[in-house]
Formats: structure tokens, C-alpha cells, sequence
């Protein structure tokens, strides 16, 4: 559906997107996942034809972005990262004219704009001028407008920024509910849940390139040691971390006053060995918490920053 | 074609959602009308009251106080020089006219001889009265010259006495003849003060406004639909012709309103349609580019319209839209050739004071669509589409 083939973009010396290259399959859920300014937006405008790239190509559904922009803006629909809507006219005037913007015809528009009404939820409050509306309304016709031509690949940037929690689950699980009507979803987020939740396969963005691609469990693999057991004992102790050290698939211990922090990759295994040498050696365990490997320690280990510094 | 229509009328309809917009559209030219330029239609110049002096008490002068004394549209009374000078301090008249002693020798001389017109600075008929002054000398210089040719060898009383009987055989018929040609005085029935100030106030409404709704763009970057405007599968021809079609319509529509408004409410002669439409397109075209050219040197609307008025302000003054251009010094009337206001202005008097058409007003307008051409050029070049 999606190929973007060594895409770069520089803005006078500064380049932003270093040659970025991944592919999305038709149906597939796609997330780019990147702390603020990993130069996913950049890449975003460039296979939306809203910038030009310095050197590289995009094709949606074989059309090059480059060769016949028109024809690739058809396939898609874009969620910008910022509400982009007239505000003081109403949902239901915004979603007809921007029907008409991608090429519907008056009575198609209109159709579609009460559909496209009831897929976010707003049917009630239609005829209310945007300006009314709370952040997440404004959100959930943000996206609508992008949903009015039924695009092949619907592009979401950032699409819950700053949000309540209601509206996000409404629109995550309305992205969900889209992609499994059989609609392409490529989904920017620096929220490290939302990704998990929404896509099949991640690629992970950190200075202007793609570090690390593959579904969730192909990136966790990735990582030797991921899964971290916290063990909270009464006294703190040097010669029990030593000991810890030594537990069979234990890459690494870190204490933290009486916080001990064992890194393994069978935490099964390593946990009751710990929880037993603990008691071996005197000391009251006053908590266990076993932590799986997920993007975020993905993302730190392969960067040393978390996903929102 | 649909897009740009689409884009057209989406952004006409938004304009007029605002009831501010028919303030500043339709209702503030007509009431600055109301307030400047006085309510009595038509026949508001005849209360305008002028002394006329004349020092030069020769049958020429006299013949020159006769003809303007019928003038219907001025109140002229002849009284001496102090006289006259005492009630224009007291503002008991506008202004007063001073044939000088040696006015009929320059004439026959072949010169053109001086004749003072002081008024305060509020007339602001003064222009049309200097118009007359001029027509009204021009035409006996005509007859001195035509008595010449019939007597080729006279002079002093005899060329007098020839000019005497040239203007008895000739009655009135010459004035009124070249009367209707050249003469300012009697197209005043048409339109007067009250016109060109009208005129006036709708050309520096008409830039307000286009300097507003071309902001529009700017507020569409501001918003983020301009973002998404060009991800949809709309050409930058399709987008910038739906807001360029969008502010013409909505010049026009303005300019169609207070053009009937103003001929029902003032008795406005707007005259031939066609020197109009294509005199107006031509106004519209260079608002429109010197709205597009400021967006394209400020950041948000707002900037756009405070820099927009700060151009418009000081322009129309220059132009002649607030009083007439006679009245400001030389320099400042040849500084007034530069602005596109002037000859909006120019056009406008051509079409509704002396009866043009568009033959007449094509000069005006061709510096017009120049001046439009240059605006646009600069505007729609920094227009960014990223």
C-alpha cells in the first residue's frame, strides 16, 4: 500500500529526516512512534505531498508522490497534529466542505457527512459551531474530515493530543473500528500505549531515522534483558546484589537503597531465585514487582532517552 | 472548476455570517457619506455663497461677473475687495473670487491672467468652483480671439468694440454650447460634491475590506485548514482561484449595494454601467493584489489588517478620497500620480461628472490593472505553499 524509499528533508543546513525507509502492507495498522521532533510530522508531510523531500520517493498503491501528487492525495486522508477546522462555522458545514474539497459531488457530500457524523459520535451536536466544541470533539471531527472520501490509507499525527481520557479511548477505539473495516492506518504518537494498542507493526523514529521496525514482540525480542524484577527488602546490602548477580539469565543488578533491580530474560526463572537468596541471606522481602519489556525500554535502550524527554 | 467554486462560496458565506461585515461594507461608507457630505442631494452646492470682486471694471470683467453670476448651483454676489475679505474671515461666505485690475489687457495680450480664488479649507466644492472660474475665462479668451479674426488689424477700443459685438452676436449661445462641453457647473446636477465624496468613502471601504478578506489566507495558515487544504487533491491554481473569485464577488457585491443604495438614498448618477463594471473590476483586481502583497510580508491577519490601514490611510488622502485633490499643494497632487486611489478617483469623476465611457476612463484603468499586476505579482509569488 505504502512504500517510503530512503526519504530525506533538510531545511537550509539542518537535515530533519536522514533517509527514512519502511513499508505498509494494504489493511495493516502502521505506527510511527518517536519522541517530539524525531522528525515524524516531517516524514508525515513528505508522503502527504504537503513538502517536498530533498531526495527520496513515497508511493501509495504504486502512485509516486513525486510523479502525480493529485493521485496519491485521492487515496489518502490526513489527520493533522493540529485541530485544522474552521471554528465558527458548524461540524456539519466543516465536513461538507471538506467533502467537496476531495473531489465529492453535493449530494455525495452531504450523504457522507452524516455518516462520517455518526462514525465519530457527533450527530447530536452537528449543527454547533466548532468553536463550542471541547478538545475532543474538535479532535473527533478533525478526524471525520479526513474520513469524508473514504481514503484507502488514513494518516493520523499525533491525533489525541492533549485530550481527556474519554475522548481518547473514543478515538482509538474509532481508528480500531476503521482498520478493521479494512482501512490502512499509519498512526504517529509519542504515547507509547496507544501505539501498542492500535498498530500491528511499529517503526521507531529518534533523530530523523527509523532505529527499529517490527511488530511489538519482534522489537521486545530485541532486547537482552528487558524484563525487570523490583524487590523492596528491609536493609539495604551490597553482598546480596553480588549474590543476585549470579542467578542463571540475570544480565544485571542495580540497587536503589533497599530497591533492588534485577534485568533478566527469563524472569520466571531468576525470580524465585532471588526471592530465595533474599531469605537465605536474612532479609525480609517487602514487595515483588515484575515488569515486562515494552516500547519504552525498547526505545530506551536503544536511544538511553525515554520516549517523552 | 467545482473546487474553486466551492472555495468561492464557502468563503463569501463566511464573510457575511459576520453582521460586522455589513457595517464595514455597506453601512460606514453610506453614513460617513451622510456626515461629510451632506444630505441634500443635489441641490446642496447652491447654498454655497462666493464674493465676487472685480477690480478690473472693464467690459471683459463684467462680462466674466455676468457669466458667472448664473451660475444656478453658486450664490455670487459682487462687493468690494474689503467687504469681501471682512465676511470670509467671517465666514459669512466660502470664498471669494478677485478679478485683478489688467485682467482684460492680459487677455488681449494673448496672456492668461490670474484670478484669485481664496476659500477655507472646508470647501470642498473649491475644485469644482476653480473649474468654473477657468471654463468661464476660457471662453471669452475664445471670443476675443474670434473677434481678432474678424477684425485682424484692430486694437485697443476697437478690439473692445469688436469683442462688445462678437459677445452681442453671440449671446448666450456660445456659453451654453461650451457650456455643456467643458463646463464642471452644469454636470454638477449630475453629480456634486456629494458623488465624488461618496465615491470617495466607498473606495477607501472597498480597500478595507479587500485588505480584510484577503487576510483570509493568512487565517487559514493560522488555523491549520490551509494544511489541510493542500493535503486534499486540490491544485494551488484550484485554492488560490476559490479565494481569489471569493474576494472579487465580494468586492463586487459591495460595490453593487452601495451603488444602488447610494442612488436611492442620495440620488447618486453612477453613470455608464459598462466604464463602471470595468473601472470597479480594475479597482477590485488592485485591492485585492495590494491585500495579497502585504499578506505576503506579515505573519498573522491581524498584522495584515493594521498594516493594511497604515497603507490605505496616508494613500487615500494623497489620492483625493477624503477632499478634493485641487485643494492640496502641487507637489503632493504629483505625488498623488503614483497612487492607484487618484485614479480610481479620476476614472469615477470622468464616468459620473462629465458623462464617460469606457473609452474615456481606459487611462485610469489601465494604470489600475498596472498597478494591480505589480501587487499581485509581489503577493501571490510569497504565498507559501509548505
Amino acid at each position: 500500500m505504502l512504500k517510503v524509499d530512503n526519504l530525506k528533508k533538510s531545511f537550509g543546513n539542518r537535515e530533519v529526516v536522514r533517509g527514512v525507509t519502511f513499508s505498509v502492507n494494504k489493511g495493516e495498522s502502521f505506527g510511527l512512534l518517536g519522541p517530539n521532533g524525531a522528525g515524524k510530522s516531517t516524514t508525515i508531510s513528505m508522503i502527504c505531498g504537503l513538502i517536498e523531500s530533498s531526495s527520496g520517493d513515497v508511493t501509495v498503491g504504486g502512485v509516486s508522490i513525486n510523479k502525480n501528487p493529485m493521485e496519491v492525495k485521492r487515496k489518502i486522508g490526513v489527520v493533522p497534529q493540529d485541530i485544522a477546522l474552521y471554528p465558527t462555522i458548524s461540524a456539519r458545514e466543516n465536513l461538507y466542505f471538506w467533502g467537496r474539497m476531495y473531489g465529492l459531488s453535493r449530494v455525495e457530500a452531504k450523504k457522507r457527512t452524516e455518516e462520517v457524523l455518526e462514525i465519530v459520535g457527533l450527530q447530536d451536536r452537528a449543527k454547533e459551531k466548532i468553536e463550542n466544541y471541547s478538545g475532543g470533539m474538535k479532535r473527533r471531527i478533525n478526524i471525520g474530515a479526513a474520513l469524508m472520501h473514504k481514503p484507502e490509507l488514513l494518516i493520523m499525527d499525533e491525533p489525541t493530543v492533549g485530550i481527556d481520557p474519554q475522548s481518547r479511548n473514543h478515538i482509538l477505539e474509532t481508528v480500531k473500528k476503521l482498520n478493521q473495516e479494512g482501512m490502512t492506518v499509519i498512526y504517529t504518537s509519542h504515547y507509547m500505549e496507544e501505539v501498542e494498542y492500535l498498530c500491528e507493526r511499529i517503526a521507531i523514529v529518534d533523530q530523523g531515522l527509523v532505529i527499529a521496525s517490527g511488530t511489538k514482540a519482534e522489537l521486545c525480542n530485541r532486547l537482552v534483558g528487558a524484563t525487570s524484577i523490583q524487590i523492596k527488602v528491609n536493609v539495604s546490602s551490597p553482598e546480596l546484589i553480588d549474590t543476585l548477580g549470579t542467578i542463571q539469565n540475570v544480565q544485571s543488578v542495580k540497587a536503589d537503597g533497599e530497591l533492588i533491580t534485577i534485568y533478566t530474560s527469563d524472569a520466571r526463572q531468576a525470580l524465585g531465585d532471588a526471592v530465595a537468596l533474599v531469605v537465605q541471606s536474612g532479609l525480609q522481602v517487602l514487595s515483588v514487582d515484575v515488569q515486562e519489556p515494552n516500547l519504552e525500554s525498547v526505545f530506551l535502550q536503544l536511544t538511553g532517552r525515554t520516549l517523552r524527554d | 472548476m467545482g473546487r474553486i467554486w466551492s472555495i468561492s462560496t464557502f468563503e463569501i458565506a463566511r464573510v457575511y455570517q459576520k453582521p460586522s461585515s455589513y457595517i464595514l461594507m455597506f453601512m460606514m461608507p453610506l453614513i460617513f457619506t451622510f456626515l461629510f457630505a451632506g444630505v441634500g442631494g443635489n441641490n446642496a452646492a447652491t447654498s454655497f455663497k462666493i464674493a465676487l470682486v472685480d477690480q478690473d471694471k472693464t467690459a471683459i470683467s463684467q462680462e466674466l461677473v455676468k457669466k458667472m453670476g448664473q451660475e444656478e448651483w453658486l450664490d455670487i454676489k459682487l462687493m468690494e475687495r474689503s467687504e469681501a475679505e471682512k465676511q470670509l474671515s467671517n465666514k459669512s461666505i466660502s470664498g471669494m473670487i478677485t478679478i485683478p485690475s489688467g485682467f482684460a489687457g492680459q487677455l488681449f495680450n494673448g496672456k492668461k491672467p490670474e484670478v484669485a480664488f481664496r476659500h477655507g479649507p472646508d470647501l470642498s466644492i473649491a475644485g469644482s468652483i476653480r473649474q468654473m472660474i477657468d471654463n468661464a475665462m476660457a471662453q471669452e479668451s475664445i471670443k476675443i480671439k474670434a473677434a481678432y479674426l474678424v477684425n485682424p488689424n484692430s486694437t485697443g477700443a476697437d478690439l473692445t468694440a469688436s469683442y462688445q459685438s462678437m459677445s452681442a452676436a453671440l449671446g448666450t449661445n456660445l456659453i451654453t454650447v461650451d457650456a455643456k462641453n467643458i463646463s464642471k457647473g452644469s454636470s454638477l446636477d449630475r453629480s456634486n460634491n456629494q458623488s465624488e465624496r461618496l465615491v470617495g468613502f466607498v473606495i477607501l471601504f472597498l480597500m478595507i475590506t479587500l485588505t480584510i478578506v484577503t487576510g483570509k489566507i493568512l487565517e487559514a495558515r493560522k488555523i491549520g485548514v490551509w494544511y489541510r487544504l493542500l493535503s486534499t487533491p486540490s491544485s494551488r491554481f484550484n485554492i488560490m482561484g476559490g479565494y481569489m473569485l471569493s474576494f472579487l464577488i465580494i468586492g463586487w457585491l459591495q460595490m453593487a449595494i452601495l451603488m444602488t443604495a447610494s442612488h436611492f438614498i442620495f440620488g447618486t448618477v453612477w453613470g455608464n454601467l459598462l466604464a463602471q463594471f470595468c473601472l470597479v473590476s480594475a479597482l477590485l483586481l488592485c485591492a485585492i493584489g495590494l491585500g495579497l502583497m502585504v499578506a505576503g510580508f506579515v505573519k498573522t491577519a491581524e498584522q495584515q489588517m493594521l498594516m493594511g490601514i497604515i497603507i490605505i490611510s496616508p494613500t487615500c488622502m494623497l489620492g483625493g478620497v477624503y477632499w478634493p485633490i485641487e485643494l492640496v499643494p502641487d507637489f503632493m497632487q504629483k505625488m498623488a500620480l503614483f497612487v492607484p486611489q487618484y485614479w480610481a478617483m479620476e476614472g469615477f469623476k470622468t464616468v459620473m461628472t462629465h458623462g464617460g465611457t469606457l473609452l474615456d476612463v481606459l487611462g485610469s484603468i489601465g494604470i489600475l490593472l498596472g498597478f494591480a499586476a505589480v501587487f499581485m505579482a509581489v503577493g501571490i509569488s510569497r504565498v507559501r505553499y509548505e
